[in-house]
């Protein structure tokens, strides 16, 4: 399969979101639309020019011209599964933080977090642990719930 | 600032919470500051909530202290393992790092935190001065001149953007269009909140700016370490001080770099990094020993650091006086600063005096409780900067969780923030700086409602009554100015590139 820079499916979410919004906006008022249809015309404009530059980087990526990673800048990265792998799974993980939040409440949670966090990236040292576990939440206890009255959640299963 | 005024705000400094609260915002500014990574702008992000149920002076006086604390703490990495802490502390790794090799790493902190100290504080004081009577320029404006001065703090995008301005400016776009989002206030009718009842107060905004900027910076400290390089464990030795025939050498340096930072600080689009560069390259041009700069001389980190520092007070003043954010961490403040309920302008200097004085005076303080930490605590501050990012992450996560349901008790703000977490962090990877958005947010219903209600006033007419209004006019100028600028800059840069490759295919030839 033919390679085609990233900027080109960007683009066509752009484009299909931009739509979806548009939809939502046909039954609004027409004084409270005129804002949000004006910034969807502005965001398709957009659209069209990132596909125009997309489209002129593929055709450079295909002529094999340099280095393909010269065609990203700065933090911008061809986005591969080898590049999201760890990232995603670090976001799954902040879900299931913040499911288990919901049932066992913040502190017990956040103790099994930051274990699990830290033994998933094979971090040894018992210090390291304890430092940051009993660290972490006495300051966050100090500071939300005795300095500024945070009712933090207290999770299902302990209401 | 009369007698009874002063002695309300050193009331209001010298309480307990406030003194804690710039302690911590020094004290934890340097470290995320000297972390590579890390930036001032995450770090303000994250402490929003924190200030946000303290009084407003204590609050805002820590945002302040967290943002001149890690523009200097980023000097340290940059100093002693040639990584800068934040872009702002670039400039110095030249001449820091050549310290360093020479043995030298200590003095080069020394000198860093003396200049940073200074040009924060001269900053501090232009604030101090200069704000006042601007502030008094919004007392002209109305809906017009709102919706013109929201435009105007748009037009920045263009200088966050990158490479690509579509893509910034397109940015831009996605933060307007999630700042319509929630009840429209002049017709009372619900916009994108399908169905929701917590979006029809809006998106927000402290727990979208926790996830763009904190969230998805852990999620990028987790991708494959290929292109980072392992950073080694620092450590220094011997006097951090400079000596007085040192610091009578570095004197006129920092006063010019603190001069041309406050400056710089106040253009909108330009930062710590345009500062400091923009300082050193000064430093070079007045100096008699031209050559010797990036070979390891105090002069070398001076400029920049004293520079950088500046920028923070400069960048102060459109902020305070006009509600315009000259950069991303500045934006991030004017949502602590909204949060607390205070709209800057005019009214910030009047009917909020006492409070608005007190920041300013706190930011001072801060500056110099920067020098003093700084100087005593540089070997505990080298210390933290190497902290593994594998300790970091859970750290970060836990605040940004903990500070997004804080604001408003609401756990719907925690998935809103998760939500901003990705969606920045992509964002980043596909070259749309996450920053806009946060600009787009703010300033879009600012800029809306002005429009309106100029349109109403306008009674059909919107472009005489638009250009017969004098700042109206100003304010136009500047938005193109300010549009124009960065595409001439590219346009004049690229054209340089070409003949500097033309010169070099014909010296080929």
């Amino acid at each position: 399969m033919q390679r085609i820079h990233q900027d080109i499916y960007v683009s066509i979410i752009m484009f299909l979101v931009s739509i979806f919004l548009y939809i939502q906006t046909l039954d609004m008022n027409e004084d409270a639309v005129m804002a949000p249809r004006y910034l969807l015309y502005l965001l398709v404009f957009f659209a069209v020019l990132i596909v125009i530059g997309g489209i002129r980087k593929t055709k450079k990526m295909r002529a094999e011209v340099g280095d393909h990673n010269e065609m990203y800048d700065g933090e911008e990265e061809p986005l591969t599964g080898k590049l999201l792998k760890s990232p995603m799974i670090t976001l799954l993980a902040v879900i299931a933080y913040a499911v288990v939040i919901k049932f066992l409440g913040f502190f017990p949670a956040t103790v099994l977090f930051i274990a699990g966090f830290l033994w998933a990236l094979k971090v040894k040292d018992w210090k390291s642990y304890a430092f940051t576990i009993v660290g972490l939440n006495l300051f966050i206890y100090l500071v939300f719930i005795l300095q500024l009255n945070v009712q933090l959640p207290k999770g299902i299963l302990f209401e | 600032m009369n007698a009874e005024l002063f002695s309300q705000v050193l009331g209001n400094l010298f309480t307990l919470q406030t003194i804690l609260a710039l302690f911590a915002g020094v004290v934890g500014g340097i470290i995320v500051g000297s972390l590579p990574g890390l930036s001032a702008t995450m770090a303000v992000a994250l402490l929003v909530p924190v200030t946000f149920g303290l009084e407003p002076v204590a609050g805002l006086t820590m945002l302040a202290a967290i943002y001149t604390a890690a523009l200097y703490g980023g000097s340290i990495s940059s100093i002693l393992i040639h990584t800068p802490g934040t872009p702002a502390s670039a400039a110095t790794a030249l001449d820091g790092y050549q310290m360093t090799k020479k043995g030298l790493g200590a003095k080069a902190i020394g000198v860093s935190t003396v200049s940073s100290m200074i040009g924060g504080f001269i900053s501090a004081l232009f604030l101090l001065f200069l704000a006042p009577p601007l502030a008094k320029i919004s007392l002209w404006f109305s809906s017009p001149e709102y919706f013109l001065i929201a435009i105007f703090g748009l037009t920045i995008i263009g200088s966050l953007a990158g490479k690509s301005m579509a893509k910034g400016l397109a940015s831009g776009v996605i933060g307007l269009l999630i700042g319509t989002v929630g009840i429209d206030i002049l017709t009372g009718y619900p916009r994108f909140t399908f169905g929701s009842t917590t979006l029809q107060g809006g998106v927000a905004m402290v727990p979208a700016m926790i996830g763009l900027f904190s969230l998805s910076q852990v999620m990028m400290q987790r991708e494959p370490k290929t292109k980072q390089k392992k950073l080694k464990k620092a450590s220094i030795s011997g006097r951090v001080l400079p000596t007085m025939k040192e610091f009578k050498r570095i004197f006129k340096t920092i006063i010019r770099s603190s001069g041309i930072g406050t400056f710089v600080g106040m253009l909108p689009g330009a930062g710590g990094d345009i500062g400091s560069w923009v300082g050193y390259n000064e430093a070079k041009r007045f100096s008699k020993n031209k050559d010797k700069f990036g070979t390891g001389i105090i002069e070398g980190v001076a400029a920049p650091e004293s520079a950088n520092n500046a920028v923070t007070g400069g960048a102060l003043i459109p902020l305070l006086t006009l509600g315009i954010p000259g950069s991303s961490t500045t934006a991030v403040l004017l949502g602590g600063l909204l949060i607390q309920g205070l709209q800057p302008g005019h009214q910030l200097f009047t009917t909020h005096a006492g409070v608005t004085y007190s920041v300013i005076f706190g930011f001072l303080l801060a500056n110099i409780l920067m020098g003093i930490i700084g100087l005593l605590g540089a070997k505990f501050f080298v210390k933290a900067s190497s902290i593994s990012d594998k300790i970091l992450g859970p750290i970060i996560v836990a605040l940004c969780i903990v500070g997004a349901y804080a604001i408003n008790n609401n756990f719907f703000d925690v998935w809103v923030m998760v939500f901003f977490g990705f969606i920045g962090y992509l964002m980043r990877k596909i070259g749309f700086h996450p920053a806009p958005v946060i600009l787009g947010m703010i300033l879009g219903p600012i800029a809306e409602k002005g429009f309106r209600q100029s349109l109403v006033l306008a009674k059909g007419d919107l472009l005489s009554y638009y250009f017969t209004r004098p700042i109206c006019l100003i304010l136009i100028i500047l938005i193109l100015l300010s549009v124009l600028t960065p595409m001439v800059t590219k346009l004049m840069k690229k054209r340089k590139e070409q003949k500097m490759n033309l010169g070099d295919e014909e010296n080929l030839a």
